[in-house]
């Protein structure tokens, strides 16, 4: 293992751990069955202990493995893919922010438009293909499977 | 044979035959893009779906995934890059064949294989499915909550190298599928105060979420570079495909069954099966110095092209006899059945066989559908190929969104679309397999019923759990599929020192 893929594993089993633990004093507020047996709090309370178990199963492999090579090079993510990825996320945030106010059809089309340009597609090819996936969305989605989508002040 | 001829009369239905070949273009589309899998095919087609019947929404389901599983083979050829994970067992090989000039005859031997194994598969459903569910009907609370433990545990055990990791992609799963009212005491667990939480987590949109945003994540974050597509010449593809399956016979002999057997387990779907059947047919070939080296060989593309078809259909063994979900294209597919309110089980078998016959029927008329689709898609890879990144991922983000909110008009089905969308491209990225979440989100609540169901009616006797007979062997199997691991490690090592010493 790399000197990244190691210290990643250990952060994992870590979270999984803590999560885990989490679950396990959250479900002790959970009322019992009326007979004094647990009810609602056994399922999640196993999962949570396993949660715990086996994240720190994970941590120990994976101090144990450090010094090993890596069977998997990791590809490096760059500054450019960082800001991709941010942008598509971005894209599902401001239109839950805006849809409601602004409707599907604005949201959606300005919205795909941008994202469509900053990864790279030419202007008029990002301006064609967000206007036809918006338009081909509202024809099926509302005509044809009337789904009532966030209509704005333009009733689209 | 009456509940036959209702099943015949059910595929003349127009919508069905619109839905069909509407998901085969598709599912042919999706699978040719590198980096988009079946399942994601199958995770944006369902808010589709969702308002179809059952029988068209099932057919569907199976062409659109037979088509992308054969289409995942065009990049493999072309760019080097296969176009879902099915393919990439032997994406070397289809790639220096190409390179070779083999080009045609390596993707009509995927093709012609690929329609093999799916038919096979369907045989193997055929058969399988009726004997398994005459057994399944005499389950009851105490079996079911056995046989979906085993299927937990083998999701867990086939997830490949780590399974510590595959263990806690399960947990996560099982974690998430608690949230909302509980089965025993009606009990609101993890809703922290919200209203529309109490229904738990929606399915459909974590699904979209775990397969659809996080693989438009993992794409932004590397992006490929233009691609260069290999020309082909087609012409004499088929006789020659037709006299490299003659002499490998073998290799679809041994793909379609590795293929059938593989596909049946719960949580291992076609990627493993073509991996298996790689490796199984490098070990048994004369000619296996060839494969992935120099110019390739034709003879794993035989068995695993084969295998990774036959498995998608024998997945719905297990789907459809004891609602455990073979990969995890049946395991959204058993979702979106649950919330319509299909109950798969033995009891499907009885009540509703025309729907059943209408399954077989469409599995049939799917693979040789795939003969002349995939035969233009071959002709029109190039063109399929040059469908630019940056357009077509925004454009998958919109049918996420939509595709979510579809389901329950609702913005919270688009958050936990994002929320999962996120930690499914960690989970991935940190190298937690995915299969076991969703297998972990079906199953949970299954576990949890039936166990309660079992303990309340008998005042928590808990050794009814191991005396029943059934129930005896199927705890004795998931102990077996727990040790596996070790016994496995065990062996090798003897074997290693036999061969030392």
């Amino acid at each position: 293992m790399t000197a990244v893929s190691w210290r990643n594993d250990v952060v994992g089993g870590l979270l999984a751990a803590v999560l885990g633990a989490a679950v396990v004093l959250h479900v002790r507020t959970f009322p019992e069955l009326p007979d004094g047996q647990p009810g609602p709090a056994l399922f999640p309370g196993v999962v949570g202990a396993l949660l715990v178990l086996f994240g720190l199963a994970l941590v120990v492999r994976a101090v144990l493995a450090r010094g090993l090579p890596s069977a998997e090079p990791d590809v490096a993510v760059t500054t450019q893919g960082r800001v991709r990825a941010l942008a598509v996320l971005g894209l599902v945030v401001v239109y839950l922010l805006l849809a409601e106010t602004l409707g599907f059809g604005l949201t959606m089309g300005v919205l795909l438009f941008l994202l469509m340009w900053l990864l790279g597609a030419r202007p008029v090819v990002a301006v064609i293909a967000a206007v036809a996936t918006t338009g081909f969305v509202l024809l099926v989605f509302e005509e044809l499977l009337l789904v009532p989508l966030p209509q704005g002040p333009l009733g689209w | 044979m009456g509940d036959f001829a209702t099943a015949l009369g059910m595929l003349a239905d127009p919508t069905l035959i619109v839905v069909v070949l509407a998901s085969a273009v598709y599912g042919l589309f999706i699978g040719a893009i590198p980096g988009l899998s079946a399942t994601l095919a199958t995770a944006l087609l369902v808010p589709f779906v969702f308002f179809l019947d059952p029988l068209p929404a099932m057919a569907a389901v199976i062409t659109m995934s037979a088509m992308a599983i054969f289409a995942g083979d065009l990049p493999s050829a072309l760019v080097r890059m296969p176009g879902t994970p099915a393919s990439a067992a032997y994406t070397e090989d289809a790639y220096l064949q190409t390179r070779a000039g083999h080009g045609a005859r390596a993707l009509g031997v995927a093709l012609v294989g690929s329609v093999i194994g799916g038919i096979v598969g369907a045989v193997v459903l055929m058969v399988a499915a009726p004997l398994l569910a005459e057994f399944a009907l005499l389950f009851t609370s105490y079996e079911y909550f056995w046989v979906a433990v085993l299927g937990l545990t083998a999701s867990v055990i086939i997830s490949g190298d780590s399974q510590i990791k595959g263990a806690i992609s399960l947990l996560i799963g099982l974690l998430l599928a608690t949230v909302g009212i509980d089965i025993a005491l009606g009990y609101a667990r993890f809703t922290f105060g919200s209203v529309d939480l109490l229904q738990g987590i929606s399915f459909i949109p974590a699904m979209i979420g775990l397969f659809g945003l996080s693989e438009v994540l993992r794409n932004a974050m590397r992006p490929s570079g233009p691609v260069e597509v290999i020309r082909l010449r087609t012409a004499g593809m088929f006789r020659e495909t037709a006299r490299t399956l003659r002499r490998y016979w073998k290799g679809v002999v041994s793909g379609n069954v590795i293929g059938s057997v593989i596909g049946a387990l719960p949580g291992a779907g076609g990627d493993i099966a073509a991996w298996v059947s790689y490796a199984t047919t490098k070990n048994t070939s004369e000619e296996a110095h060839r494969f992935g080296k120099g110019e390739g060989h034709v003879e794993p593309i035989v068995s695993a092209g084969s295998a990774n078809n036959a498995a998608l259909a024998s997945a719905y063994v297990p789907t459809l006899v004891f609602g455990i979900p073979g990969d995890t294209i049946t395991a959204i597919l058993l979702g979106v059945l649950l919330v319509k309110g299909v109950q798969p089980g033995p009891e499907l078998f009885n009540s509703d066989p025309s729907l059943l016959y209408g399954i077989y029927l469409i599995f049939i008329v799917a693979n040789l559908l795939l003969i002349p689709l995939g035969y233009l898609a071959i002709r029109g890879s190039g063109w399929l190929l040059r469908v630019p990144p940056s357009v077509l991922m925004p454009m998958i983000v919109a049918f996420c969104v939509v595709g979510s909110f579809s389901i329950n008009n609702g913005y919270l089905e688009i958050v936990i679309m994002l929320v999962l969308g996120v930690l499914g491209y960690l989970l991935e990225r940190s190298g937690f397999p995915l299969a076991p979440v969703v297998l972990g989100l079906v199953l949970g609540p299954i576990v949890e019923k039936n166990f309660m169901q079992s303990v309340i009616k008998t005042n928590w006797d808990l050794t009814q759990f191991v005396t029943r007979p059934i129930s005896a062997v199927l705890m004795g199997l998931t102990v077996l599929a727990l040790l596996y691991p070790t016994l496995r490690n065990l062996l090798r090592r003897r074997q290693a020192v036999d061969v030392s010493g």
